[in-house]
């Protein structure tokens, strides 16, 4: 039986876990793999599966090929269908909503179109956890940040140069 | 067969490159694992496009006492094995050579807080660049990611002396 190896994110885990499974296998077989990696029993029939471009949760009954999902493509295990994000810049506020598996680099560009600041710029600003000094990389999914909750804050601030 | 003795450090180095953060951005080709001659790691992060620059720079990390130390990296060139003279170092605007600073110890290391030299004597870093600060829980993919950040920058410029 051939086997495909996935990058699996989680609420509230940023650790990137490589999980093998039948190529043939159901998205439900997912998340007993899921909770094999560690994660939560109650994730078997509590938690969602999204796939990294998808707005909404796949099919737990469909098998994997069927809803795109190959070797090395990127999935998320999570509650929540919806993350809502609170974003600042200056005294811009927006409410933006992604799927858990959106990337942190995913609502940072909707965020720049939406307050249309120039490419350039964005490359010299990052988003940072409100409250904290935390900037997640770019690549996390969002639902890796959050647990137990369904929304998330961000401040978009500049990058400072090291010096000193 | 005979049994190859390593390290702690060289076994949690080659865990950390067998584990899911490291290998994602391989297989998203931002960064490439050349050769390790313990403690010492080569590894190539890719670059955005600039006239006369190479799509990817080589590092060499010397990861002694990893992950509870942070590595320490300098540019690298792969084909003569040596490092990579200062005249042909990444360039940038503001940011970019404010890290790659050949006059910084002789450039054997990157001016980055998650550089276990550079690190040494700047107690403000901590305050000025919490997120840039070595963490062992992140380990080398924190400074991998923070390169690749660099090099795909609007700051970066390409090759010094282009």
């Amino acid at each position: 039986m051939p086997t495909i190896q996935l990058f699996l994110q989680s609420e509230g885990n940023r650790r990137i876990e490589l999980i093998e499974i039948d190529a043939n296998a159901t998205v439900r077989e997912i998340l007993f793999a899921a909770v094999r990696a560690g994660l939560p029993e109650e994730y078997r029939t509590d938690a969602l599966v999204f796939g990294q471009h998808c707005e909404t949760p796949l099919d737990p009954d469909t098998i994997l090929s069927v809803v795109g999902i190959c070797d090395k493509h990127r999935i998320h295990v999570h509650r929540c269908h919806k993350i809502e994000v609170t974003l600042h810049f200056n005294d811009i506020t927006e409410k933006l909503h992604f799927p858990p598996s959106a990337t942190v680099e995913r609502v940072k560009r909707h965020f720049i179109e939406k307050i249309h600041m120039s490419p350039v710029d964005a490359t010299e600003h990052v988003l940072q956890i409100c409250g904290s000094s935390d900037r997640p990389e770019p690549d996390n999914h969002i639902g890796a940040l959050v647990s137990c909750t369904c929304s998330l804050c961000f401040n978009l601030v500049p990058i400072k140069r090291v010096e000193g | 067969m005979e049994a190859i003795a390593t390290l702690p450090d060289e076994r949690a180095f080659r865990a950390d490159i067998a584990a899911g953060s490291f290998l994602l951005g391989a297989c998203q080709h931002r960064w490439r694992l050349g050769r390790i001659d313990w403690p010492f790691a080569h590894i190539a992060v890719s670059a955005a496009a600039r006239h006369g620059a190479p799509d990817e720079w080589w590092f060499r990390f010397d990861c002694s006492g990893y992950p509870q130390q942070a590595p320490t990296a300098r540019p690298w060139e792969p084909e003569a094995d040596q490092p990579l003279p200062s005249n042909r170092w990444p360039a940038g605007r503001c940011r970019v050579p404010a890290i790659f600073r050949p006059d910084w110890k002789n450039g054997t290391s990157l001016y980055l807080p998650c550089d276990r030299v550079s690190v040494a004597g700047h107690d403000a870093w901590r305050v000025d660049h919490p997120s840039l600060m070595w963490s062992p829980s992140r380990g080398i993919v924190l400074y991998l990611e923070e390169l690749h950040a660099l090099l795909n920058s609007s700051d970066y410029t390409g090759v010094r002396n282009a």
